[in-house]
């Protein structure tokens, strides 16, 4: 997968996971207040590899790494899970 | 006692000491308010910062302040789009509500730091929840854009992969 496409798929869920975040701040609250959220998508596999990738790099920065996994349903809902180095 | 010595106190004191006096008690006793309030909002006052990694060399962060009691956000702190370049984040763009209004700064290039700063086509009514979804669905919608106008500005055009 190139960068482009990586890039504007990670935009699309983005989107969505944020206003998901917003709009659920009892989950908001959940995670820590500097989070890394790598976002994991429910149907790309190809895409969640590239970004399983992303998280090394993210560890060794420092960051507070949360994988957050897009669940298949009707409805916008996550999954967090966060990642120690 | 006490009364007395007050009222020593006042006699010996001139009518415009004592006016400053009073006005010096008085201002005094409006900073340490002013300053119990502030202790108090910052108790209240949580600073969020999310950062979504797009690629190795692109990224997104929101910080927001929301307050606590409320779950309302009460300022949009910083919304930008970062790319990695020539060893190091450097943020192309970026939203804020700092002067209670949400405008962008654009950075010129990759030598000149000056921003260009806008509050043109930005939505100027509406809370600051709305305002934070706005800036990212902008970013989302103009990334490509802001990225290829940032690296025709540096010169790097032709660089990325």
């Amino acid at each position: 997968m190139d960068k482009k496409t990586q890039a504007e798929k990670n935009l699309q869920l983005m989107e969505k996971l944020t206003k998901f975040l917003l709009s659920h701040p009892e989950i908001d609250k959940q995670l820590p207040v500097d989070a890394s959220l790598v976002i994991l998508s429910a149907e790309d596999k190809t895409l969640n590899e590239v970004n399983d990738k992303l998280i090394p790099g993210l560890l060794e920065e420092g960051k507070h790494v949360v994988k957050a996994q897009e669940i298949k349903s009707d409805t916008n809902k996550w999954e967090f899970s966060p990642i120690s180095a | 006692m006490r009364s007395r010595k007050f009222f020593l106190v006042s006699v010996i004191l001139s009518n415009s000491t004592y006016d400053i006096l009073l006005s010096c008690m008085e201002k005094r006793k409006k900073r340490n308010y002013k300053a119990k309030q502030q202790k108090k909002i910052a108790q209240t006052i949580l600073t969020v910062s999310r950062e979504i990694p797009l690629t190795e060399t692109d990224r997104i962060t929101y910080v927001y302040a929301r307050d606590k009691t409320e779950d309302a956000i009460r300022e949009i702190i910083n919304v930008s789009y970062d790319a990695w370049i020539e060893k190091s984040w450097l943020t192309i763009l970026r939203y804020d509500s700092t002067h209670g209004y949400l405008h962008q700064h654009t950075r010129f290039s990759l030598t000149q730091e000056k921003e260009f700063i806008s509050k043109e086509h930005i939505p100027q009514e509406g809370s600051h929840q709305e305002w934070l979804t706005w800036a990212i669905g902008d970013i989302k919608t103009n990334f490509l854009a802001y990225r290829q106008a940032f690296f025709n500005r540096s010169d790097l055009y032709g660089t990325e992969e």
